[in-house]
């Protein structure tokens, strides 16, 4: 039944190389880690900013890693020219693309059980660590499922993984620029709040803000913020169903 | 002749793709710009309605900002009963809580006033009562965005002799020497000063977070139990396959 998926995550940790972006992700999470809680100056910030700064690495991190795995693992077999063997295969198109799609979905599983130690020994001493490892795992589960379900379709549709990587991160980058690359100023404009308001990734940051550093905790608290990022991930299901009916049989250099 | 028919139906399925990517985008940028010109419209016919001149943002911030008894404020509240010519030297604002107060950075703490009307006979017309923060030591303001998630509050009006309760939950953000005011600016009125409090003196303790004992077991054991495993799992796979002996 998931032999294509048993196939994918075996295939990705097969060698060391396929496993050394998780090493690389935890170094990631170290140094932040180490530097808020040794820096002189980093660890005068209240825990709360520093469980924030953290959650906020671990989401684009995230966010970044799936769109690049997804967006390149349907077109990475197009131009090998595997993919028409496993059209050939007794499963259903859309059940191709759907195991395909859970392969990255363990991505995001092993990144998130890497980062919840680093999220515990920051929340050390407070009442943050459970809202800290639930929220960042909520937020972080459903955005990676709707970039993932949005960059295997432009893998599908693209066929060429520099073309569909690129266009995944752009999007990416488009989604992130309101949280991470907004001054205050810009964010308080109209035009700042209005895209904030329809932006997935800037509703996490929000109520992980408000969570960690406003002390919001109550799933209540944060209804506002949790719906948008469902309904655009609903939308990229919706997309991802129409785009994945049926695959067409054919190389991109053909 | 068939590879170009599949080249041109590739050029027609990107070109395809690009044409979806441009409309949504162009969607997309349409729902910003609806959405910033409603939100402009609807700031404006506020300001026109009711005099004020707060931003939706600082509206939001104001109604679910500060502790007010908001059940008395509002049954109290009646236009018709406003006199135009309510003065704000009728009110009076005062501290209830501490005048100093020490904190360790990180720490909560509640910052509790009251503003009263003083005139028995006439309400005082609605404001904005707000906390202003100034950094002693630096001598410059600090901008409350960390401080408090409660920066203000709209009061509709302040009935003859009548007292309301303030508060507002503050989070010290880093130590030094502050002062905090509440202020009270009644809306429509461009000529009065604002009635001010008496200062609180706020002093901030450091809190270093500093605590390598605990981070170091994590900062360095995860990135090296992580290679321990998934260099265990290579060099099995490598024994199997005959690469190490």
């Amino acid at each position: 039944m998931l032999e294509l998926f048993h196939r994918e995550v075996s295939g990705s940790f097969y060698s060391w190389h396929g496993a050394a972006w998780v090493v690389a992700a935890s170094f990631i999470f170290s140094l932040v880690a180490y530097l808020l809680l040794t820096d002189m100056e980093l660890s005068l910030l209240d825990q709360g900013e520093m469980l924030f700064t953290l959650a906020e690495v671990i989401i684009a991190l995230a966010i970044v890693m799936s769109a690049a795995s997804a967006s390149s693992i349907i077109s990475s077999e197009i131009e090998s020219g595997t993919f028409e063997s496993l059209l050939l295969t007794p499963i259903a198109h859309r059940q191709i693309a759907i195991q395909k799609l859970l392969s990255v979905l363990v991505i995001w599983a092993l990144l998130y059980a890497v980062s919840v130690p680093y999220l515990l020994v920051l929340a050390s001493g407070t009442n943050l660590g459970p809202a800290a490892v639930f929220y960042v795992g909520l937020y972080g589960t459903i955005l990676v499922i709707g970039v993932s379900l949005l960059s295997l379709v432009f893998s599908v549709k693209m066929k060429s993984s520099k073309n569909s990587i690129m266009t995944a991160l752009m999007v990416v980058l488009i989604l992130l620029a309101p949280s991470l690359f907004f001054a205050t100023s810009l964010k308080k404009t109209e035009f700042g709040l209005a895209l904030e308001n329809v932006n997935p990734v800037s509703h996490a940051i929000n109520s992980l803000d408000s969570v960690l550093v406003d002390n919001e905790k109550m799933i209540f608290q944060q209804v506002n913020h949790i719906w948008p990022i469902i309904g655009f991930t609903l939308v990229c299901t919706l997309v991802f169903m129409i785009f994945t009916k049926h695959f067409e049989v054919k190389g991109a250099d053909q | 002749m068939m590879k170009s028919f599949i080249h041109s139906n590739d050029s027609a399925m990107v070109s395809g793709l690009l044409v979806v990517v441009l409309t949504i985008s162009a969607a997309y940028t349409i729902i910003v710009s609806l959405y910033s010109i409603l939100l402009s419209t609807d700031n404006t016919q506020d300001s026109i309605n009711t005099g004020s001149l707060h931003t939706p943002l600082a509206r939001d911030e104001l109604q679910s900002g500060a502790v007010l008894a908001s059940s008395s404020s509002s049954s109290l509240y009646s236009p018709s009963s406003q006199s135009s010519s309510s003065h704000i030297s009728n009110v009076k604002i005062a501290i209830t809580s501490q005048q100093h107060v020490h904190g360790v950075a990180g720490q909560f703490v509640k910052i509790k006033g009251s503003i009263s009307n003083t005139n028995p006979n006439e309400p005082v017309k609605g404001g904005i009562g707000y906390i202003s923060l100034v950094d002693i030591g630096e001598k410059i303001p600090v901008d409350l965005e960390d401080w408090s998630a409660q920066k203000g509050l709209y009061i509709p009006s302040i009935a003859p002799g009548q007292t309301l309760p303030l508060e507002w939950d503050v989070r010290l953000v880093k130590a030094g020497l502050y002062t905090v005011d509440i202020f009270f600016n009644s809306e429509g009125d461009f000529t009065s000063p604002p009635s001010t409090s008496s200062k609180i003196f706020l002093e901030v303790s450091p809190k270093l977070n500093l605590n390598p004992g605990n981070v170091l077991p994590v900062a360095f054991g995860v990135p090296a139990v992580l290679m321990t495993i998934f260099g265990a799992i290579n060099y099995t796979r490598g024994r199997k396959m005959g690469i190490y002996k």
